[in-house]
């Protein structure tokens, strides 16, 4: 009889009880914080589950009592993705106590083998970038209980795990799949006046120049959707309010639809480019943006009893980027503040051997000269330091920026315009700049970007130096772009010069100025670089930093296909022959070589040649 | 003795910021507290009064080693603290931060917090605090004989708060620590030997002050 047969498959509903005297703790792997009385929070990224076999085949559902990260009084959304055995089986936004229900096909349930069950949750959030709190978690989301028993015991399972008040019930979806091509970018100026302003929400004002400032702590915009489906990213350009003494960096914390995506510290005008989960974005809706800026200040503190003003950011423009299935892998990469991206891979060779040493013993390792490894690179800037070290490395390769100041915004002018002005002498200026020594400096001043020319002698004939440095200029454009679609070198992009501050009262023999440490480079900021350099062809962007998390420097990290970082302990190199300053960046050319044309580096599929 | 910032620099830094044909400044919030700051090292602290005043700051002096002094000149004034009770010596107490914040009216440019100020508002502020520099009467007088002509001034103290700190006077000799100074300041040896300048101290009085030159370490 089925009863009697029911009631031989004893075992076959599985309660895992995330609360403090629960039975959650062998089941759980990796992503997940320490026990709390009544739940376990997930964190990060990710975290994963491995359960007992079921005691017999066939479908299985499971129901999940989750909830999500609260801020004060109201909660967070988030997306929770599930995968079963390798296999996505649906995702699904929620936003408060909910009851996460689907079933699992038995295809994905081999006989007798354990259940691993990852869940992503892309929008964890660190509440101390939305309040202060010394809570430090990225907060995934909140794990009450997972019950797992086959569809016909559904009724029982009701019985006997009724919903707690207050929990609503949710059903996976499966994933949106993208189909065909994705729709074109679209993009959004917010200055006075111009197309974006009718997008903006509450929380905003514009100054006396037409810029957008934020205006409360929450702001909100709300932008048309990519009519198709597809991967796509949103690039923010902001430029944060800085008051050296009192807000040198503010917390930036972006929202869609009330899910964290992307969370930044920053005091630097700059893009923020963060992956958009689909789940979020319905093809031809309407993408509900709100940036949380908890540090904006209002005008009174400084002066002006009647300003009631609240500034926080100017934004200037939103991109939704269409991400080509080419960089798929990317598409998703969140890398901010709230949680540094780890790494698919890391190289830490030679980090010990002296300077002296380091080219016998990477030649005699890997079988190729460092002259020849840094033979691959291109320099984008912000400065000439890698440029010197190829030089001082015995390295003279002809870069297009390899000996010009570029700031990142300026290089992204560059990028975005086809470096056009390098090729036409009308917008090239070249001037004299009286430092300590003078130099002829060439300048395209539309992007920004300023090269040395190595002449120091105010006397020479400026209209002939000027036709020689155009004539090279254009050459090295073109050679650049070249470079770029055979795709052959890795390009590194560094963010080293200090940001510079006038003294009011400078001292005698004292610069008018005082430097700040520059902020270290971040992924979100280089996407759409990646993106315009791999337009032509496969580039691999290499970008560096400060030494962080322990790294040492000279090691360089892999974050995905195409993209790395590497850490270096100093930006400052000495063009001094004499001095061996150039250990790290022959370091970090190594290991990124490594990751590139290593025996382990075939994932990429890239072409030979 | 605390140093005045010299009128010369805070001289070009008004004339880099004042709005054209106007008696207004547009200038960085920035440079208003570094400028306050230069002038806030004048004003005399009453420790006892202020940490008892104060008993946070009492706990935060006590913890960090930091004078009173030390404490108001780098957060006290800033937060609105006062450094001495009235009467104090026979001195009456500074304009507080907060008076000041009411003369500046915020004009946020992107990425800056500029505000705006009246000049004259500015340099009352100035000549505020110019009143706890000591002036040595009959140096300043000695030094600078034409201060007291037509009487206009009653006392070198007068003339300095009103009229010398303007024109780069000091308001009294300063020691000068030769050795230093001729070690920090490379243009001063080039003055020593070409002769413009008979000894450091000579060289501070007249010029290097002017020039933002410190007369001895920190």
């Amino acid at each position: 009889m089925t009863t009697d047969t029911h009631l031989r498959r004893g075992g076959s509903l599985l309660l895992v009880d995330f609360t403090q005297h629960g039975n959650s703790a062998p089941y759980r792997l990796e992503g997940w914080s320490g026990q709390e009385q009544a739940h376990v929070w997930a964190v990060g990224e990710a975290s994963s589950l491995r359960l007992p076999a079921p005691a017999q085949t066939g479908p299985l559902v499971m129901d999940l009592d989750v909830a999500t990260p609260q801020v004060n009084d109201w909660s967070l959304a988030i997306v929770l993705r599930v995968t079963v055995n390798g296999t996505p089986i649906g995702a699904v936004r929620i936003s408060g106590p909910t009851r996460v229900r689907c079933l699992i096909d038995r295809d994905l349930l081999p006989p007798c083998a354990p259940i691993d069950i990852r869940f992503d949750h892309p929008c964890h959030a660190r509440i101390s970038f939305l309040r202060d709190t010394p809570d430090d978690r990225s907060l995934g989301a909140c794990f009450y209980a997972l019950a797992l028993y086959p569809p016909w015991l559904s009724p029982a399972a009701a019985a006997a795990w009724p919903l707690a008040e207050g929990f609503a019930i949710a059903e996976l979806e499966s994933e949106r799949q993208a189909a065909g091509e994705p729709a074109q970018a679209a993009s959004y100026a917010f200055r006075a006046g111009r197309e974006g302003q009718a997008l903006l929400g509450e929380g905003w004002h514009f100054d006396a120049a037409g810029n957008a400032w934020s205006g409360d702590r929450y702001a909100q915009l709300a932008l048309p959707a990519p009519t198709r489906p597809g991967r796509y990213a949103v690039r923010f350009d902001i430029c944060p309010l800085f008051v050296r003494d009192t807000l040198p960096a503010q917390r930036v914390n972006i929202l869609l639809d009330g899910a964290v995506i992307g969370q930044f510290k920053t005091g630097y005008e700059t893009v923020l480019c963060v992956p958009l989960p689909a789940e979020l974005a319905d093809p031809g809706g309407t993408l509900r943006f709100t940036l949380a800026l908890p540090d904006g200040l209002a005008m009174d503190g400084f002066g002006g009893a009647h300003e009631g003003r609240f500034l926080g950011i100017v934004l200037d423009r939103v991109t939704v980027l269409p991400v080509p299935d080419a960089h798929a892998a990317l598409a998703g990469l969140r890398d901010d503040d709230a949680i540094p991206l780890p790494p698919i891979a890391t190289s830490a060779r030679f980090l010990d051997e002296p300077v002296e040493a380091l080219p016998d013993a990477v030649h005699q390792a890997l079988g190729i000269a460092v002259p020849d490894i840094l033979r691959h690179f291109d320099s984008l800037g912000d400065n000439c330091a890698f440029g010197i070290a190829q030089r001082k490395a015995g390295c003279d390769v002809l870069g297009l920026l390899r000996f010009a100041n570029a700031p990142l915004p300026a290089l992204m002018r560059g990028i975005e315009d086809g470096f056009r002005a390098a090729d036409d002498k009308g917008r090239i200026a070249l001037n004299w700049v009286p430092s300590d020594p003078g130099e002829f400096v060439l300048g395209i001043d539309e992007y920004g970007i300023h090269w040395h020319t190595d002449v120091f002698d105010a006397s020479v004939d400026a209209a002939s130096l000027f036709a020689r440095q155009a004539v090279r200029l254009g050459y090295l454009r073109r050679k650049f772009y070249e470079g770029l679609a055979a795709g052959r070198k890795i390009m590194t992009v560094s963010r080293a010069d200090p940001r510079k501050h006038p003294i009011p009262l400078p001292q005698a023999d004292e610069l008018p100025y005082w430097e700040e440490k520059p902020e270290n480079l971040r992924w979100a900021e280089l996407l759409p670089l990646f993106l315009g350099l791999n337009e032509r062809g496969r580039n691999t962007l290499l970008f560096l930093t400060h030494c962080e998390r322990g790294r040492r420097p000279g090691t360089v990290e892999l974050l995905a296909p195409g993209v790395m970082r590497g850490y270096t302990d100093s930006f400052v190199i000495s063009a001094d022959s004499n001095v061996r300053d150039h250990a790290s960046w022959m370091r970090i050319a190594a290991n990124a070589w490594l990751l590139e044309h290593g025996a382990n580096a075939g994932f990429r599929g890239r072409e030979a040649g | 003795m605390s140093l005045v910032p010299p009128y010369r620099l805070l001289g070009a830094w008004i004339a880099s910021h004042q709005v054209p044909g106007t008696e207004c400044l547009r200038c960085p919030y920035d440079d208003v507290i570094d400028i306050l700051r230069a002038f806030v090292t004048l004003v005399p602290v009453d420790e006892a009064w202020y940490t008892t005043e104060y008993s946070q700051v009492s706990a935060h002096v006590a913890a960090t080693g930091e004078t009173a002094t030390q404490h108001f000149r780098k957060h006290g004034y800033f937060e609105h603290r006062l450094p001495f009770a009235s009467g104090w010596r026979g001195l009456v107490p500074p304009d507080t931060f907060a008076t000041v914040q009411k003369a500046l009216a915020p004009a946020p440019v992107r990425g800056r917090l500029l505000v705006r100020i009246d000049l004259p508002v500015l340099l009352g502020i100035v000549r505020s605090a110019l009143r706890f520099v000591h002036v040595d009467e009959a140096w300043y007088s000695a030094a600078y004989p034409w201060t007291l002509d037509g009487g206009r001034f009653p006392t070198a103290r007068s003339h300095y708060i009103n009229s010398g700190y303007f024109e780069d006077c000091l308001p009294a000799s300063v020691r000068v620590d030769e050795a230093w100074y001729l070690a920090r300041y490379a243009h001063v040896r080039n003055g020593l030997a070409d002769g413009s300048a008979s000894s450091a101290k000579d060289h501070f009085m007249r010029i290097g002050y002017g020039e933002g030159c410190q007369p001895a370490p920190p």
